[in-house]
């Protein structure tokens, strides 16, 4: 779904400079996780798949409640849009809210990104703190 | 009937209980889901005690979650409640604490039957209190919307601590203070608890009416 999706890590574009006029803000270091782990979990995220990829590649331990209420904040800002699936038994009669980034949300990504590519651009952080 | 492998292969019923009260209804369903989903997978992998002490450090997590994230969410909310709360809590207490008394002086009780003034200023008041604590409860649980429990949370924590700044007045004047404290600490948490009690009844009845698994 996302496979042409890509991170813009430096440069000012046209965009990042309208966003920034408007005054949007820049996500939140967790926010920021979760959205990368919707995009690469694409068809498949939903709460346990998105817990489970923060904590194996951050490898801090994440629970399912700082997952919900980041993506309800990031429903909430127009970033995240979600859905039901079928219950299934296995979830005790259950169903799964999948989630899905919205093209605002990709755009909140991007502006993060360059945001912090323009911090660590020039620095030498392993050389200078290790 | 069912065998304790049976139980220990279940999730904590307590931490589920918590999760329905504290969590916001529309998450409810798949968060639960979401957990169990998880905890199964654990007791075949880990084993059970490994799964229950793992569902109890998402539960409290969880719920820890809930509470900051509603107060970051809406702290004027918070704080209307609580402060709204504590009014109306003594301001009903004043009220029926006045028309008791207006009652039984009316009545010329206390010339008549002085023991019987005493018990009827004294216990059915605290009795009233208690009502009123349950009754605001319930008031500000269905002002809350979806965060019923985590306001009438604050508002209990509140009354708690509004006795115990009393309290250090009291103990800093000096004299006979600890039959007193004993007898209002006792009174002050059975006020807390029932407002905590009002929330709760609404939650349930919330839940219900969702049609979706119900905390009781």
């Amino acid at each position: 779904m996302y496979s042409n999706f890509t991170v813009i890590t430096g440069g000012g574009d046209l965009f990042y400079i309208v966003e920034v006029m408007f005054g949007r803000d820049y996500l939140g270091e967790f926010e920021h996780l979760v959205l990368l782990a919707l995009i690469r979990l694409s068809d498949e995220a939903y709460g346990v798949t998105v817990r489970q990829e923060i904590q194996t590649r951050t490898g801090r331990e994440v629970s399912i409640g700082a997952v919900y209420a980041t993506l309800e904040r990031l429903q909430n800002k127009g970033y995240v849009k979600s859905f039901l699936g079928e219950p299934t038994a296995e979830r005790g009669g259950r169903a799964k809210r999948f989630f899905r980034v919205t093209a605002k949300g990709i755009a909140a990504v991007n502006r993060t990104q360059q945001a912090l590519g323009r911090m660590t651009e020039g620095l030498e952080l392993v050389r200078s703190y290790s | 009937m069912t065998s304790q492998h049976e139980v220990l292969s279940q999730p904590p019923r307590t931490a589920v209980w918590l999760l329905l009260l504290f969590t916001p209804a529309e998450q409810t369903e798949s968060m639960l889901g979401d957990l169990l989903e998880e905890f199964s997978s654990l007791v075949m992998t880990s084993g059970a005690g490994f799964a229950r002490r793992w569902y109890w450090r998402q539960t409290l997590n969880t719920i820890q979650h809930a509470s900051v994230g509603a107060l970051r969410a809406a702290p004027l909310l918070m704080l209307v409640a609580v402060v709204g709360g504590l009014w109306s809590i003594g301001f009903a207490t004043t009220l029926s604490q006045h028309a008791t008394r207006t009652f039984l002086d009316a009545h010329g009780i206390y010339q008549s039957h002085p023991d019987a003034y005493l018990f009827w200023s004294k216990f059915p008041l605290r009795l009233g209190r208690l009502i009123i604590c349950a009754l605001v409860g319930c008031v500000v649980a269905i002002a809350a919307k979806r965060r019923e429990m985590q306001v009438v949370t604050a508002l209990s924590v509140a009354q708690l601590a509004m006795f115990f700044v009393a309290a250090v007045a009291v103990i800093a004047r000096g004299g006979e203070w600890f039959h007193w404290f004993v007898v209002m600490f006792k009174w002050n948490t059975l006020c807390s608890i029932a407002t905590a009690v009002g929330g709760l009844i609404v939650k349930v009845c919330r839940s219900r009416a969702r049609k979706g698994p119900s905390p009781a």
